[in-house]
């Protein structure tokens, strides 16, 4: 149809017209004749593939002409051809279309009739009476002669042959009912044949149907490589057009592979050519574009040809669905890997395992499939003897009721590891209900249950180290813990003994086995030195160690020991404070283990977590032993509240006082009651004020000791605890018995003032000539002015005005001498010493007074620079006086030498701020010999020739006594400088 | 006012001058009383002074050193040392420096007097030592 195109698109065109719009049409082609007209319009049946329509046509030639409806009735044919291959159902509409259409068309009655009786009936003339008289057929055709014959092909009635003559009646004689029963004969014979003949149309419009229905490719082959044919399925299959085939361009040697499978065409060809067929087999393809088809293919050759049919399966949906089973396969059988999830399958009435997933052998560390999956004995060998009878039971249970099961054990392995296993068992029925199998999972939760044990381990061993006080109160516990969760038959700790330098055993827990009971002598007695034995190494490395299997290491002890028992792992961890290993915990177990890098990492943290609390309990035990020498230390420590309610009182408070602490408690002012009465009033102020005041106190006051009913002095002390704002918590202090302290001190006091007294009088000694002049001096007065007086008196008149006036000067110079022999003694005199408050100013001026006539007379000039307004300074005048003395006497002494140089004394006072007054003794002596500085306020350290060399050690005391202090340094340019200062505010005592 | 023979007085201690004036003034004898040696030294009535009774120990200037520096400068005064310390080594000096007294205090009244005549006798007659008065 070359050059065709637009004609047989013109009729499909109108074709899709009819299709969508519904409407009748009629297309014409005209031409002449041999142009391929019919061939045009038989294209058009090949692209209205049968859902779509039904194609019938019909030729009228001119030869059939003079047969009426020729052309209808071939059109006609071909329709019904095609209805033929269609299905009953599909027909019946048909057939009842076609029974209505053509409506009672004949002489029923009487056809039937022949039909059943399989007679010959002649009806010389119908339009007498006869038995079909009433058919309605032949009451309207007003037939005449009738003549209906059963035709009967081998016995068999297929059909009836039908004759009237409207004409004339009698039309049938018996030489023509002859005839025309051979007829009927033949024509039933004929009929047969047609019919048969239909039937093979039929069948070969089935396998046409077959082959056109493209579902698969067909072809005629010939051996020399030719495709005689092929269907659409084919062509398409392999991207060629028809015109290809038509061309002959198509050969079956181009579309196949040569070999394919291990396997060669050439033996194919051999054999179809041998056996005349070859089975259907997958080979390949080869499109027209030169990709390749997996197909399956299927030959027969025609009898004794070289030629015969071939199809043409596309396997590629097949392949591709086979590799995604493949492929799901493989999903699955990752995802049991990946989960450690087996699966299984089993027969509970036979017990025969009937199904192994590759995960399940893998689990198990089987190969897959060598020898199939264990049997169900063989596994319950597997399991852990314990295991056994509750999985047992489990199983009996649920086949009893065809229910699920499920169950966690434990299995034992060749090499004496422990897995633990999760299986699901679920069963399957039957139509009948019967139990057929079991099929379901098993989980390897190993990892699980040992993650929960590691979990439950360390949940515990903080509990228990949450509970517990002393770390030997925990140990055992913890070790009895770590041995049930994880499995192990004996635990240890070691402790270093650092003397020795060893780990030695400090504690152990085993259980009940006889293992363990004679591991644990050995264990008891054994020590390591750093790096030997497991534990040794722990020590050294400061890291988690393992054995797997004893057999092959020195574990605790010994490897023959080891060896002889049956305990075969070994773990063991340091206890560790910091960066320091303290110690050493081990465990064994009779069962192989493998520790993995987690449970290291959970043993280390509990090492740490064990040291961290044995820190602690050390950090709670020296908190204990301070509260214990808080008890004890030899002092009575108290405190309270900020509002003065007692907290708490040391053991001494009580032993001293008799108290008992419930009266303490219950008598906020306890303390009072011990207190001497004369201090009570005074120390109860202090105590209230220090507690309103929040700047606690200091104090003295005598306290009641029971124990001999002596009043005691003591030392108080408070001061306040404050919280980081500033608030008062507490106050704590402590009352500390002074008793002795003090009596000693005022001995020493005494000692010290005895002693001054001394060095006193032996400065005044010095001062003699000085001393006689200042009282000589308002004596010689008192001498002159009475003998003035006398002689006012003896003049005549007496002058009594004058005489008066010595009197006066008398009682003047008598008050002035008092005054300086009362100086004198209170510098001679004995006398504890007193605190007032004075003027600096004066007491300097009253001992230049005394020392006046002996500077004089060591013709030295004295030059005072007394300060104005000097703050009073409370301190005892004599002894300042003294320390004055004794400086201004040591620079009349040095200044007894020189000869060429004025002797100049410079006595300067000062102040300095509100706080200090200070006073200074310059001379131009001889100055201080740096030497001799160190030792200058040594007692018994002098450079005189004379004197005790206690002066200045006993200023200097004197000095700092009075909260000041004295030193010297040198003048210039000349002598030395004497300093001291006082703080105008007392100072403490 | 008796207008006697003029005697200067010079010690520091106030009460001591002023006691010494009223006995000599009770004597009949006028006084010029003085606080330091320079004071005697600057008077105008220096050249009036028959006899002088000066305090040994001085700031600056001793009684015996002004009696010196007197006879040094020509205009020599009888003088009696008083002192209320005694020393024998200075006591000596001032004999040597030929005083006319050395008196110790407390001193009896008539003693001083005695002393004070016997300087103005000195002083008159030959100005040699008055040996009853030392």
């Amino acid at each position: 149809l070359y050059g065709r195109e637009s004609e047989i698109d013109a009729l499909l065109a109108a074709f899709d017209r009819v299709i969508a719009g519904g409407k009748p049409e009629l297309v014409l082609v005209s031409g002449y004749s041999g142009v391929d007209k019919s061939s045009v319009v038989n294209e058009l049946h090949k692209s209205l593939v049968p859902p779509r329509s039904l194609f019938a046509s019909g030729k009228f030639d001119q030869y059939k002409r003079d047969i009426p409806y020729a052309t209808l009735a071939q059109a006609f044919q071909s329709l019904v051809q095609r209805l033929l291959g269609k299905s009953e159902a599909d027909l019946a509409p048909w057939r009842d279309a076609l029974r209505d259409a053509l409506g009672s068309n004949g002489p029923q009655s009487l056809v039937r009739y022949v039909m059943r009786t399989q007679d010959t009936v002649i009806l010389e003339d119908a339009a007498s009476q006869n038995p079909f008289s009433a058919d309605p057929y032949l009451m309207q055709r007003r037939a005449r002669s009738i003549l209906c014959l059963p035709l009967i092909n081998q016995g068999k009635l297929i059909g009836a042959l039908y004759l009237e003559n409207n004409l004339a009646a009698r039309a049938f004689g018996p030489a023509r009912i002859a005839v025309l029963k051979l007829l009927a004969s033949q024509a039933a014979m004929a009929l047969e044949n047609t019919r048969l003949y239909h039937d093979l149309a039929k069948r070969e419009a089935k396998i046409r149907r077959l082959v056109d229905a493209n579902i698969f490719g067909v072809f005629i082959w010939d051996l020399d490589g030719t495709i005689l044919d092929a269907n659409d399925a084919l062509l398409r299959g392999l991207g060629y057009e028809r015109e290809d085939l038509v061309a002959g361009r198509l050969r079956w040697t181009d579309l196949t592979t040569a070999q394919w499978g291990g396997r060669d065409r050439q033996e194919l060809l051999a054999e179809i050519q041998r056996t005349g067929s070859l089975h259907p087999f997958e080979w390949e393809h080869v499109r027209k574009d030169g990709s390749r088809v997996p197909v399956m293919v299927g030959a027969a050759s025609f009898d004794g040809e070289n030629q015969g049919v071939a199809f043409v399966l596309d396997l590629t949906a097949r392949k591709r669905a086979e590799q995604a089973l493949v492929q799901s396969e493989a999903y699955l059988a990752e995802a049991q890997r990946l989960t450690h999830t087996g699966s299984w399958a089993f027969n509970p009435g036979t017990g025969e395992v009937t199904y192994w997933s590759d995960e399940m052998f893998h689990i198990f560390g089987m190969h897959a499939r060598r020898n199939g999956p264990p049997t169900y004995d063989e596994q319950v060998r597997l399991t852990h003897p314990e295991d056994r009878a509750r999985n047992a039971e489990a199983i009996g249970i649920a086949i009893r009721d065809k229910a699920d099961f499920v169950l966690d054990y434990r299995t034992v392995h060749a090499d004496g590891t422990i897995r633990y296993f999760h299986s699901i068992g679920h069963p399957v029925l039957d139509a009948t209900g019967t139990l057929a199998e079991y099929v379901g999972t098993l989980v390897d939760v190993t990892e699980h249950r040992r993650a929960e044990q590691r979990l439950l381990v360390q949940y515990r061993v903080t509990r228990i180290l949450a509970d517990a006080a002393t770390v030997a109160e925990a140990m055992p516990k913890i070790l009895q813990t770590m041995c049930e969760c994880l499995g192990w038959d004996l635990g240890a700790v070691w402790r270093i003994d650092p003397k020795a330098g060893v780990l030695r055993c400090a504690e152990l827990w085993r259980t009940s086995s006889i293992e363990a009971a004679q591991f644990e002598a050995i264990t008891r007695k054994s020590t390591f030195r750093s790096g030997s034995g497991l534990p040794g190494r722990v020590w050294e490395s400061g890291a988690p160690a393992h054995i797997p299997d004893v057999g092959h290491d020195v574990v605790f002890c010994g490897v023959d020991v080891a060896a002889r028992q049956v305990l075969r792992a070994a773990i063991a961890f340091p206890i560790v404070l910091g960066s320091e290993v303290i110690g050493v915990m081990g465990f064994v177990s009779h069962d192989v283990a493998h520790p993995d890098q987690e449970l290291l990492v959970v043993l280390a943290g509990i090492g740490s977590q064990i040291g961290q609390f044995t820190r602690r309990t050390a950090a709670v035990d020296e908190l204990q032993l301070r509260v214990s020498m808080l008890q004890n230390i030899p002092v009575a420590a108290w405190s309270v509240m900020s509002d003065g309610t007692p907290d708490m009182v040391n053991q001494l408070w009580y032993e001293y006082t008799g108290q008992t602490s419930e009266f303490v408690h219950s008598h906020p002012e306890a303390w009072m009651a011990t207190l001497h009465p004369e201090d009570r009033e005074r120390a109860s102020w202090s105590y209230r004020d220090a507690i309103r005041s929040g700047r606690g106190f200091t104090m003295e006051a005598r306290y009641l000791r029971a124990g001999d009913q002596t009043y005691r002095w003591h030392l108080n002390r408070g001061v306040p605890v404050r919280d980081s704002e500033g608030n008062v918590l507490r106050f704590v202090g402590t009352s500390t018995d002074v008793h002795d302290l003090r009596q000693a001190q005022e001995a020493l006091r005494n000692t010290q003032a005895e002693f001054a007294h001394m060095t006193r009088v032996m400065t005044m000694g010095e001062l003699t000539a000085s001393i006689a002049h200042e009282v000589n001096q308002p004596l010689g007065a008192i001498v002159t002015s009475a003998a003035a007086c006398a002689r006012w008196l003896a003049t005549k008149p007496p002058k009594m005005e004058k005489a008066l006036r010595a009197l006066e000067r008398i009682v003047s110079d008598g008050t002035r001498a008092g005054e300086v022999i009362k100086r004198i003694r209170g510098l001679m005199k004995r006398q504890a010493p007193r605190k007032e408050w004075l003027d600096i100013n004066e007491t300097i001026l009253e001992v230049i007074a005394l020392a006046q006539y002996q500077l004089r007379r060591s013709e030295i000039l004295l030059e005072t620079r007394l300060g104005h307004d000097l703050p009073f300074v409370r301190g005892d005048r004599v002894q300042l006086q003294q320390v004055l003395l004794n400086l201004i006497v040591n620079s009349i002494e040095a200044m007894s030498e020189i000869k060429d140089r004025p002797r100049e004394l410079t006595i300067v006072s000062a102040s300095h701020g509100r706080d200090t007054v200070s006073v200074e003794v310059r001379d131009s002596g001889t100055g201080l010999d740096p030497a001799h500085a160190p030792h200058l306020f040594e007692p018994f350290f002098t450079t005189k020739t004379e004197g005790l060399g206690i002066g200045l050690s006993i200023s200097r005391s004197i000095v700092e006594a009075h909260g000041g202090q004295l030193s010297a340094a040198a003048n210039a340019p000349h002598g030395s400088v004497f300093h001291f200062s006082l703080p105008v505010n007392e100072p403490a005592p | 006012v008796p207008k006697g023979p003029l005697v200067a007085i010079v010690d520091d201690d106030e009460s001591i001058r002023d006691t010494t004036r009223d006995l000599l003034e009770s004597a009949g004898f006028s006084a010029a009383v003085f606080a330091r040696a320079a004071g005697l030294l600057k008077s105008r009535r220096l050249s009036q002074v028959r006899c002088l009774i000066t305090d040994m120990r001085m700031p600056r200037m001793t009684g015996l050193e002004l009696y010196r520096h007197l006879v040094a400068s020509n205009r020599p005064i009888p003088t009696i040392l008083m002192t209320a310390y005694p020393d024998e080594r200075a006591r000596a000096q001032a004999i040597k420096a030929d005083v006319v007294g050395y008196l110790i205090k407390p001193f009896a009244a008539d003693e001083l007097l005695a002393c004070v005549r016997c300087a103005l006798q000195r002083h008159d007659v030959d100005r040699s030592q008055c040996r009853s008065c030392s």
